[in-house]
């Protein structure tokens, strides 16, 4: 894999989509005196963000016989068509925003064996969400346990049934343990 | 600070803990599954001041780098791990400790040459062969004169072997220290703290 500085179009549209979900600004506090550069797969391209000074040594490709396959912080990872966070930023995300979803004992661990999160199990939502809104989903001791999509407005959780679906899981800290099963 | 041979990254995820996230860790693993754990364990802990590289640990020179820490903890037959795995007492033979202390060898040796003047290398086995440890060490410090042997400021464990199975080696590697299953009640390991002679 071979690391790339991002090109300012592509860094436009990571901070868009990013500050689009978690507020304005987020992805400037994220990114603070760090630099964004690309690791480059077939299909993908991974973000991370590093400090200036390994830049020196990240410009060149890695020696023969050398591959990179992970560099610094890592923001997220950009398809196609869509950019998709990495858990390792999350915690320092849910610092910053306001778009969170703090649930009970009981759902924290349904969530983090990639299960939705049911009426019963939220603790705190904040009322003026919209429906599709991504949230960062907090246990009752603020630890990020991932993110999930909003599958209606906040403000009619309410009048949900305590089994009726209030956050679709999108990704949670459960993968780490999943991903080498 | 160099992580060689890192994966799955327990001790390069211990490293960053205690450099708190600054400086730099190069943690180099060649095994292309056992990344994937590496890269688990490094997001999973949060660590930010790691760059993992897919390669041969024994090409590092290649890297034009001067780390000026070194944690080898080197690929070995595993004889230290008996206690856990008795299979490893009948399944392991004299031909895997000599290619495993060959291997070791060479991968002390780039990493001693790689290392910046006033440096610190941590070299390190779960193997409690002789042939592993002291025998590879005393052949670095004979090649790399400006090498010496570091006391380890541990109450626990016991000295290293200077004259194992009745040849005489460098009488440092007393400071070396050994971990016995049936002593310590821990895996057998050895660890070997050496330091390269100049100012960094």
């Amino acid at each position: 894999l071979k690391p790339e500085f991002l090109d300012p179009i592509e860094w436009e549209s990571i901070i868009e989509a990013i500050d689009r979900e978690f507020g304005q600004g987020i992805t400037k506090k994220l990114l603070g005196k760090l630099t964004p550069v690309a690791l480059i797969d077939r299909n993908w391209r991974t973000i991370y963000l590093i400090p200036t000074a390994w830049m020196d040594l990240l410009i060149e490709e890695a020696p023969t016989g050398f591959d990179y396959h992970l560099i610094g912080k890592q923001l997220g990872v950009t398809t196609k068509d869509s950019f998709r966070l990495s858990l390792q930023i999350l915690p320092e995300l849910a610092q910053m925003t306001t778009k969170i979803l703090t649930v009970s004992k009981k759902g924290a661990e349904s969530f983090t064996y990639g299960r939705s999160i049911l009426k019963e199990s939220v603790i705190y939502l904040d009322f003026n969400l919209q429906r599709n809104q991504r949230v960062l989903v907090m246990d009752k001791d603020f630890n990020c346990l991932g993110i999930a999509s909003l599958a209606l407005d906040a403000n009619r959780v309410g009048r949900l049934q305590p089994d009726d679906l209030v956050g679709k899981n999108l990704v949670d800290i459960g993968w780490f343990i999943r991903r080498l099963g | 600070v160099f992580d060689l041979a890192a994966a799955p990254g327990g001790k390069t995820t211990h490293i960053a803990q205690q450099m708190q996230n600054s400086g730099k860790i190069l943690a180099i693993e060649m095994d292309r599954l056992r990344i994937t754990s590496l890269e688990s364990n490094i997001l999973r802990c949060g660590v930010t001041n790691a760059i993992v590289l897919r390669g041969d640990a024994k090409k590092i020179e290649k890297l034009n780098l001067k780390p000026d820490r070194i944690l080898l903890d080197a690929p070995c037959s595993g004889e230290g791990l008996i206690p856990l795995d008795p299979t490893r007492k009948t399944s392991k033979s004299m031909a895997d400790i000599r290619f495993c202390a060959t291997r070791e060898d060479e991968l002390l040796d780039a990493a001693v040459t790689a290392l910046a003047p006033g440096g610190t290398i941590v070299y390190s086995t779960c193997s409690i062969a002789p042939e592993e440890n002291e025998y590879v060490v005393d052949e670095i410090l004979k090649r790399h004169p400006d090498m010496k042997i570091a006391p380890i400021p541990l109450e626990f464990g016991t000295p290293g072997y200077s004259e194992p199975f009745g040849v005489s080696l460098d009488e440092s590697l007393i400071l070396t220290k050994r971990f016995l299953p049936h002593l310590h009640g821990s895996e057998g390991f050895f660890i070997c703290k050496m330091k390269k002679e100049g100012s960094s």
